[in-house]
């Protein structure tokens, strides 16, 4: 897609009456994919008048946003990066006004930005510049003046980037449409005009963008504007990403490989023998005949040769891959020879799943358990870092290799919040895990989170140490409300009780009562947690009732008896 | 290959497979164990021939609905609880037919065990989640073949085991033992199976309740091939009503008519809500296919299935009453027909990858055509061993067109291959029905000769409008580099 073809633009700015121009603005409209996973960016500053470097302020803004928006991963959401890109470009100003004595000469400045990212539009906002949308006749402003009127003709700027460490950005969403135009100005301009001289210059210059940006600024000036005036106008005639034809076209671009066996060449990697095959992939160990370096090729099995969802997801496992760096995820290789099938090459490892550990370690040592899910909570830091969640942790997706590191295999299931924002006419399947370590929400059809991670690592811990599981093999989304969580002491009478208690908190059936953190469930793992100690004291009518209830009649029975036997005798 | 289905193993996938073709042999065997018995059932109750066939036809009427509703049973509860209650259900089912005293009783029983027959798209169902895409062919040709010979274990078993019984009962002895395994081996199934290997998700598939299609004529042509199904039970009523066997009122009849209507009428509204995006835009190109090539399929499978049901109920009664053969002796050469399937069936899944879909399914349905119409020939004077090879004969292509069928299903489009393979099992059934009620009007000679007749038919609209599916194809060069090549 042409960016001509995808937006149309219109920018004008003057100094004015002033000495110079502090107002600062661009557009980016990227090359695929970051068209798909980013979108355009429309931004507008204006460097703030009493300080002396408002023009740097402004110019830094509009730069560190075009520029280190599109370096931010490719799976965060939109609010997420633009915010830690602000955030970050904020305590820089914030620091270089420090630097100088007078406060006064720091750099500080307003900033408006839209994203477009498939079909939603994305709005931040710090100050008194403005986002207009023009639909049809509908001229809507999207952002809200920061200022505060102190008297009559005077007003003062409430927010703006640079001026605090602390950084309050006004954030919202919505829905764009084919056709939106998008006005941003800055106060020398919309102070000065009336809502409806803008809708009518766009509306009458919609083939020529440049001269509306144009009008309107200049009448801003004509009507008495003191102030630099900067008018940009975005149409947006298609909305970014591709369409569904050529997401299918995408999805279908590489054939399937056939069956592969022992001999055979693929794009230069030489097949040694199939590791693994199931209904839905082959796995074959393979070696790079460039480098001798053995690896694993997984191929997609031809039974979903034109199920598009499975595609996608098959396809998004090595995007997944590709964009962790960690000693505890499996590492995907980098493709450098032309690829003429389907398929994907990954790191072998060379050693047993967790699963077969577990076979092996039937009582394993306590140290070593937490040595285990300290590397797979290493890893799976690494997803949420980057926004993603696994959603389908379970001791056969964890290898443990012959050195004893563990490594998180398998991200065909991973949730990436920055994709789920692209529109797709996909419908992603909801249950991805495998059931005994799927977060209830998921079976109850509630939203996910990182915490549903942090239920599956719960549940493989509390397998590992007892051999059986938490709500025991029964559970389902019939069953799971109905469910309660067996300790793991019965299994296990020797396991500390505070190991127990943090057990049950990470795989609690409401997400809001687990772990928030990985962290803390690992540090609760190694350290007696004394908020679990305190309440061991508790009687036994709530520890254990049905023990206090049948101590009770048999307590009555005795009495009875003693009672009966002291009338006879 | 690296690795080759290894059928002596009794672990992991291969002891699902084992005991999944098992199960289906089981349910196959109390499906058809009325067939050889027929001959004595028919003169303990004093069976008119009508009466007869009448039993033939309600064995495989109820399969047909079965099938649908079982289907989607499937995708909720999974294969494993499904086919032990099948088993166990039958198992009650058959005893109660055993058990039976009246005319109307054994009626009843057999309509209901009508039911079994849908065992078959459980166990398929089964070994596809647990063989990957390279084996699972062989091991659900080794499913169907296998399980399917569970006919010929009754034939050729239970008039010898009825005899060894002995006495006026001896029969109903016989069916109690198929009853009695059905029954245990479906308490054995649900423990000694799981849905999915260890570690992996048992997927429910998206609620569809009808196929996509991708043109406006498709949806029509869809329409209309969703009619037999249900035309079938109506055909069904109508011989049981006052126009046929006078079974119940005209009342009752029109009352049962105005409910396969609205089922028809319901499913017809599913396909079309299901499909109504065609009308506002274009289906992508990968999903396109054509419809017709299903509706071949299924008529094919209509004959080749449906002649295979309706020799297997009525053989037994057709050796012994046109050369007055003992039923043990009608049996055991009845029970060589299915075996057929041991090999036929396979077979004709490699003929179809060896030379082509569209030429095997021509060559077998040439074969069909010409045996059949050879077999209409038959009179009593003809020499018993030459009879029973010409049926033989017929199998073998009969089956080999059902495994011809089933090799081109997944090709049509490999998102919907299960909806495909129902809707084409449907079809067998109804083939299955259709040929016993023409069987119930005429001699059996015609009765051959209306199936070559209606496989002529079939031929014909495979030469003409059947398509060769197109595809690419993999190519591995001298030193291993494996490269793709376009088939036209």
């Amino acid at each position: 897609m042409n960016a001509n073809e995808l937006i149309s633009l219109g920018q004008y700015s003057d100094r004015g009456t002033k000495e110079d121009n502090q107002d600062s603005y661009g557009v980016l409209v990227p090359e695929e994919p970051a068209l798909s996973h980013k979108g355009i960016v429309a931004v507008l500053a204006d460097g703030v008048s009493g300080c002396d470097a408002g023009k740097v302020a402004s110019e830094t803004c509009v730069a560190s946003l075009l520029g280190d928006y599109y370096c931010t991963p490719d799976s965060w959401t939109v609010k997420n990066a633009v915010e830690k890109v602000l955030l970050a470009t904020n305590r820089w100003m914030y620091g270089q006004g420090q630097q100088g004595l007078d406060p006064r000469k720091g750099l500080a400045t307003t900033l408006s930005a839209l994203v477009v990212k498939s079909s939603t539009g994305y709005i931040f906002h710090v100050g008194d510049t403005r986002i207009y949308r023009l639909r049809g006749t509908d001229l809507v402003q999207l952002t809200n003046d920061h200022r505060v009127w102190v008297s009559e003709d005077k007003n003062y700027l409430t927010r703006a980037m640079g001026i605090e460490l602390r950084l309050d950005i006004d954030y919202h969403k919505f829905v764009v449409e084919p056709g939106d135009i998008f006005i941003l100005t800055t106060d020398g301009v919309h102070e000065y005009l009336p809502d409806a001289a803008i809708t009518e210059r766009v509306s009458r210059n919609v083939d020529n963008l440049d001269r509306a940006a144009r009008e309107i600024a200049r009448l801003a000036l004509t009507n008495g504007s003191p102030d630099n005036v900067t008018c940009q106008i975005i149409r947006l005639n298609q909305l970014p990403g591709l369409g569904e034809e050529a997401l299918y076209k995408k999805l279908t671009e590489l054939p399937f490989p056939p069956e592969l066996s022992a001999g055979m060449k693929l794009d230069g990697y030489r097949i040694l023998r199939e590791l693994h095959a199931s209904k839905r992939t082959q796995v074959y160990l393979a070696v790079d005949e460039d480098t001798g370096e053995q690896v694993v090729l997984k191929t997609p099995s031809v039974n979903y040769e034109d199920d598009p969802v499975f595609l996608d997801m098959f396809m998004h496992e090595e995007w997944v891959g590709s964009r962790l760096t960690n000693n505890h995820v499996l590492r995907v290789v980098e493709q450098r020879r032309p690829r003429h099938f389907l398929y994907y090459v990954s790191e072998y490892v060379d050693g047993q799943t967790l699963r077969g550990w577990m076979h092996d370690h039937p009582e394993p040592d306590l140290t070593e358990v937490r040595e285990i899910t300290d590397q797979i909570a290493r890893g799976l830091m690494a997803f949420h870092k980057m926004e993603m969640i696994h959603q389908d942790l379970k001791p056969e997706n964890i290898m443990i290799d012959d050195q004893g590191t563990v490594k998180i295999i398998d991200f065909g299931s991973t949730k990436i919040a920055g994709i789920e924002e692209i529109a797709s006419p996909l419908q992603r399947l909801t249950l991805l895990g495998t059931k005994n370590y799927t977060a209830p929400e998921y079976l109850l059809g509630y939203p996910c989170s990182i915490r549903s991670d942090i239920f599956a690592l719960g549940v493989i811990v509390y397998e590992v140490l007892t051999g059986h599981l938490p709500y025991g093999e029964k559970y389902d989304e019939g069953s799971v409300q109905k469910m309660d969580y067996i300790s793991a002491r019965r299994w296990v009478p020797g396991l500390p009780v505070w190991i127990d208690r943090a057990l049950e908190k990470a795989v609690k059936k409401n997400a809001d009562w687990r772990y928030g953190e990985l962290s803390e469930f690992i540090h609760d793992l190694s350290n007696p947690n004394e908020a679990f100690l305190r309440d061991l004291d508790e009687p036994l009518l709530t520890r254990d009732p049905l023990a206090f209830w049948q101590g009770l009649a048999i307590l009555s029975v005795i009495i009875n008896m003693l009672l009966i036997a002291n009338i006879f005798f | 290959m690296s690795e080759k289905l290894q059928l002596l193993s009794f672990t992991g996938k291969y002891r699902i497979l084992h005991t999944t073709w098992l199960a289906f042999f089981i349910s196959f065997m109390v499906w058809f164990n009325h067939a050889p018995l027929m001959v004595i059932i028919r003169e303990v109750f004093a069976l008119s021939d009508q009466e007869v066939s009448v039993l033939l036809l309600l064995n495989v009427a109820l399969t047909i609905p079965a099938r649908i509703v079982v289907g989607m049973l499937v995708d909720t509860y999974g294969p494993r609880r499904l086919f032990s209650s099948i088993l166990v259900v039958s198992g009650v089912l058959c005893s109660f037919f055993a058990l039976a005293q009246t005319f109307q009783q054994l009626a009843l029983a057999r309509f209901l065990l009508g039911f079994v027959g849908a065992g078959f798209v459980v166990g398929i169902r089964m070994i596809g989640e647990w063989f990957p895409a390279r084996q699972a062919g062989s091991a659900q040709g080794i499913y169907g073949g296998w399980g399917n010979f569970g006919s010929a274990a009754s034939a050729m078993l239970l008039p010898s085991l009825a005899l060894w019984f002995g006495g006026e009962n001896g029969w109903r002895y016989a069916l109690l033992c198929t009853a009695a395994i059905s029954f245990l081996y479906g308490i054995y199934y649900f423990f000694a199976v799981t849905d999915t290997p260890k570690g992996s998700t048992y997927f429910k598939p998206k609620k569809m309740g009808a196929m996509e299609v991708t043109s406006k004529g498709d949806l029509a042509l869809y329409l209309v091939m969703s009619a037999p199904i249900y035309g079938a039970l109506g055909l069904l009523i109508w011989k049981l009503s006052p126009a046929g066997m006078n079974w119940f009122s005209g009342q009752v009849a029109l009352v049962a008519y105005a409910g396969i209507l609205a089922i028809y009428f319901y499913q017809a509204y599913k396909i079309i809500e299901v499909n109504k995006g065609i009308f506002s835009q274009q289906v992508p190109e990968m999903f396109r296919y054509r419809f017709k090539q299903i509706a071949i399929l299924d008529l094919a499978y209509l004959v080749t299935f449906g002649s295979e049901l309706a020799l297997v109920s009525m053989l037994p009664l057709f050796y012994t009453d046109t050369f007055k053969l003992s039923p043990i002796v009608a049996g055991v050469l009845a029970g060589a027909y299915p075996v057929m399937n041991l090999f036929a069936r396979p077979g004709g899944g490699v003929l179809s990858d060896r030379i082509g879909r569209k030429r095997s399914l021509t060559i077998l349905f040439a074969g069909i055509v010409l045996s059949f119409m050879v077999l209409g020939q038959v009179t009593a004077d003809w020499a018993v061993a030459v009879v029973v090879f010409v049926t033989l004969v017929c199998g073998l292509f009969a089956k080999g067109g059902s495994g011809a069928v089933f090799a081109m299903v997944p090709l049509i489009s490999r998102r919907m291959t299960g909806q495909v393979a129902g809707m084409a099992g449907a079809y067998g059934n109804v083939g299955g029905l259709v040929f016993l009620t023409v069987l119930s009007f005429v001699a059996p000679q015609t009765f051959f000769l209306v199936i070559g007749g209606v496989g002529a038919l079939v031929l014909v609209l495979i030469l003409v409008f059947l398509d060769e599916p197109r595809g690419q194809t993999a190519e591995v060069l001298e030193d291993g580099t494996v490269q793709m090549i376009d088939v036209a």
